[in-house]
């Protein structure tokens, strides 16, 4: 009985650090975006933004297809982006040839894009990375 | 076995049945027809168990067998029965969740009824969480994972009532061979380790346990010999690159595969990496269930201390590693913890039930208060079934056709003797399939099956196909791209026949294209449509359409020509619909028109003409359907015709004999 009551304990202080971990987690992530899914998921008023086809002709270089996966910026390193998206967060990887510009065609380095940047990714699957979608080009969307 | 029985009675086992037919037939009636691009090597993992090959690491030897013997099923494609076996195992799982749970929450916790109904509520919203559903219905590793955690729980639940030797070598056989649905299963030994000492300390003396314990998990870990004898089947770079013929290349190729991804973030990124798990958490089994999964993590603890530390030391090594990994599909990688999250939120359903019941008696309401108890009982079985009506319409992709009806088009178009270049490897198997599986058209060849990396001499003296884009901004990157210089720079790829988007999202684009030297004709000087359309649309005019039959078999294809007059060379847009379902979305000239300006001339002088045949997808219903065209950004649609949608044939048959 003893026994069990210091496993119990010992299980406790498990289970107690476990929910500090997560309050503290929460709490680092609500100081950066408040109390809001802004960080996870991305949910736009109006819905997902799309690339503009209010003008006749798509600047070149864009894909003409719809993009594999929209969302906003939530950090990154040199070789990937963190996004929010409507799926959830996503991670993006990127190499030297990923095409990075402006939805005006005009082009961008990755050291262009910043947190909270709204983007659009056009990109192939990649075993070698374990499934990683490889953004072939990112266009960078109007803020919104 | 009867004290086993004792703790899950006959009752229980039904009970725990009708959880997984109730699982299984929703999953059936949402499940992938054939092939999906829903996972990105989920086509492999459909077409690896028939041919009893060797999938991409780490190998997944148990998965094979299993889907091995799901394509004896005498019904649908192979890669049918082997969505099937995901089904299956789903339900499975399910079951294993009530199971699990009813013979560890203790009886004085609370009433049968109530243990039942909590342990019942767990398994269905586990069931129909939208990343497991999502599982169930493609050919995919993590619902014969949970499988294989369901049948190791038991055993090592039994052997925790029986303490016999066999039992616990049952276990570690089961164990051992779970490695083989997924290898991070390793992770769940020191919880299962303290778990046995907990239980019984004394059997670490008995020679004959160790004995058992060593003998079950190796049988069932020697499972990975399958990888050395069948890595000559290997076909993609990278596996080839770390072909397991040696020690180094096993380990490289199961537990050092994908080392760039696993803890692959800083120690600053954490707290972030745990609130996306929480979110994750979330997401499945919305806020009541993470609260009611705290509560019943507490419950555990106190009431079933020793389980605790199994369930929780699995569940915590599970997250944390997965917590750290970096890949795109993250969702699914925590499947097992969300299925130990489901345990958890039965302790804490019972004890949620357990406190109304003590409410209930203090209100000393006699026949009213045990009305309530079974009222409550419903109501927390069908609060279980809840998911199953929110996530229906999301989950359901029993209308993924659109890769099996692009293919058995292209098998029924590409001329005798022609070449077919694909994407390679693990990314190839969408076309690799069907003549892995059925040698379809043995007659065309496909020089990406063999090897990787064809040579452009193996593909002279034939016509040549690919249905990956080679050049320009299509171009294909990752693995599955062909090498470079497999087709010499120059080469025209003109679209012939493109398959509808649909579910499979952009990533994916159904196109054959026929490769040449020769520029196409894509601009004649003038234009003779059978249908004269002149409608303007700004710098565009669609002077008219040829479409080749007004009646066309659903998911068979249209034969369309389409005449445009195009006065300053810009990119522009069109997407095609039959109805209001999208088909294609595509450039105009299909990407080839600044080309052949440069090269050719006369993109603004003569009429540009797109000669293509498009897929019809077979879940188009029968009867007229209208043929529009939406010229983006312009934001005008004109009809360019009609035509009769059939139904002879049924889809299934209907691939099966393209197939062969």
């Amino acid at each position: 009985m003893v026994a069990n009551r210091k496993l119990i304990a010992a299980g406790g202080v498990i289970l107690f650090l476990v929910l500090l971990i997560g309050a503290f987690s929460l709490g680092v992530y609500i100081g950066r975006y408040g109390i809001s899914a802004e960080g996870l998921h991305y949910k736009a008023a109006g819905g997902v933004p799309q690339i503009d086809r209010s003008r006749l002709t798509r600047p070149e270089g864009i894909p003409a297809w719809e993009p594999d996966i929209v969302g906003m910026i939530r950090g990154g390193s040199r070789d990937g982006i963190q996004i929010a998206t409507q799926q959830g967060p996503k991670w993006i990887k990127v190499d030297g040839n990923t095409s990075i510009m402006e939805i005006s065609g005009s082009k961008l380095s990755q050291s262009d894009l910043h947190p909270r940047d709204l983007i659009a990714v056009y990109g192939e699957f990649s075993i070698d990375d374990g499934s990683n979608l490889l953004a072939t080009h990112i266009v960078r969307l109007p803020q919104r | 076995m009867d004290e086993m029985l004792n703790r899950l009675k006959r009752t229980d086992l039904f009970i725990g049945l009708a959880l997984a037919v109730i699982a299984l037939l929703a999953y059936l009636a949402t499940l992938t027809p054939s092939l999906s691009y829903q996972s990105p090597d989920g086509n492999e993992l459909a077409t690896i168990p028939y041919v009893l090959g060797l999938a991409h690491m780490p190998g997944y030897p148990l998965y094979t067998w299993l889907g091995k013997l799901f394509t004896f099923l005498p019904f649908g494609d192979i890669a049918h029965r082997v969505n099937l076996m995901s089904a299956v195992c789903a339900a499975f799982g399910v079951a294993g969740i009530y199971l699990i749970t009813t013979m560890i929450l203790h009886p004085r916790l609370a009433s049968l009824s109530a243990r039942r109904a909590g342990a019942a509520f767990a398994a269905l919203i586990f069931a129909f969480s939208p990343t497991f559903w999502s599982q169930a219905l493609i050919a995919e590793v993590y619902t014969a994972n949970i499988a294989m955690i369901v049948m190791s729980l038991l055993m090592l639940l039994r052997w925790e009532i029986t303490r016999r030797d066999r039992d616990f070598f049952l276990f570690a056989l089961i164990y051992g061979l779970s490695l083989g649905t997924h290898i991070s299963n390793l992770g769940f030994a020191p919880a299962i380790g303290l778990f046995v000492l907990l239980t019984d300390r004394s059997v670490l003396k008995r020679p004959s346990w160790w004995i058992a314990a060593a003998a079950g998990f190796s049988i069932g870990a020697a499972q990975y010999l399958w990888l050395p004898l069948r890595a000559k089947t290997l076909i993609d770079q990278r596996l080839i690159g770390n072909a397991p013929l040696t020690l180094k290349g096993l380990y490289n190729y199961t537990l050092g595969a994908f080392p760039q991804l696993k803890f692959a973030f800083e120690m600053s990124e954490l707290p972030d990496r745990v609130v996306v798990y929480i979110y994750l958490l979330w997401d499945q089994f919305s806020l009541i269930g993470v609260l009611l999964g705290i509560i019943g993590l507490f419950s555990l603890l106190y009431r079933r201390t020793r389980h605790y530390y199994l369930l929780m030391g699995m569940y915590l090594v599970h997250t944390w590693f997965f917590i750290q990994y970096r890949a795109f599909d993250l969702e699914v990688f925590f499947i097992p913890a969300h299925f130990l999250w489901a345990i958890f939120i039965a302790f804490g359903m019972v004890e949620l039930m357990r406190a109304i019941k003590t409410w209930l008696q203090q209100l000393n309401a006699g026949q009213i208060a045990t009305v309530a108890r079974w009222a409550v009982v419903g109501v927390v079985i069908a609060m279980g079934l809840y998911p199953l009506m929110k996530n229906d319409a999301s989950s359901d992709r029993s209308n993924d056709v659109n890769t099996n009806d692009f293919y058995a088009n292209v098998w029924t178009y590409l001329p005798e003797n022609s070449t077919l270049l694909s994407r390679t490897g693990v990314m190839g198997y969408d076309a690799f399939y069907w003549q892995l599986a059925y040698d379809t058209r043995p007659d065309v060849v496909l020089p990406s099956l063999p090897t990787h990396n064809p040579s452009y001499s193996d593909l002279q003296g034939r016509e040549l196909f690919s249905t990956t884009p080679l050049n320009g901004v299509n171009q294909n990157r990752g693995l599955g791209a062909l090498t470079k210089d497999v087709i010499p720079a120059g080469t025209w790829q003109t679209p012939v026949l493109v398959g509808s988007q649909g579910l499979i999202g952009s990533r994916n684009r159904l196109v054959l294209y026929r490769l040449s030297r020769q520029a196409p004709a894509l601009v004649v000087d003038e234009a003779q449509p059978d249908l004269e359309i002149h409608a303007d649309l700004g710098n565009l005019t669609l002077l008219g359409v040829d479409i080749s039959d007004k009646a066309v078999e659903s998911g068979g294809c249209l034969h369309l020509i389409l005449y445009w007059d195009l006065q300053r060379l810009e990119p522009i847009t069109l997407t095609t619909f039959i109805g209001e379902q999208t088909l294609e979305t595509r450039e105009l000239g299909f990407g080839n028109l600044k080309r052949y300006n440069a090269e050719v001339g006369r993109v603004t002088n003569g009429v540009i003409v797109e000669d293509y045949w498009l897929v019809i997808p077979s879940t188009i219903q029968p009867g007229s359907h209208g043929i529009n065209i939406h010229i983006q950004g312009v934001g005008e649609t004109v009809e360019i015709g009609g035509i009769e949608v059939i139904n002879e044939e049924e889809t299934m048959e209907r691939w099966l004999r393209i197939a062969n």
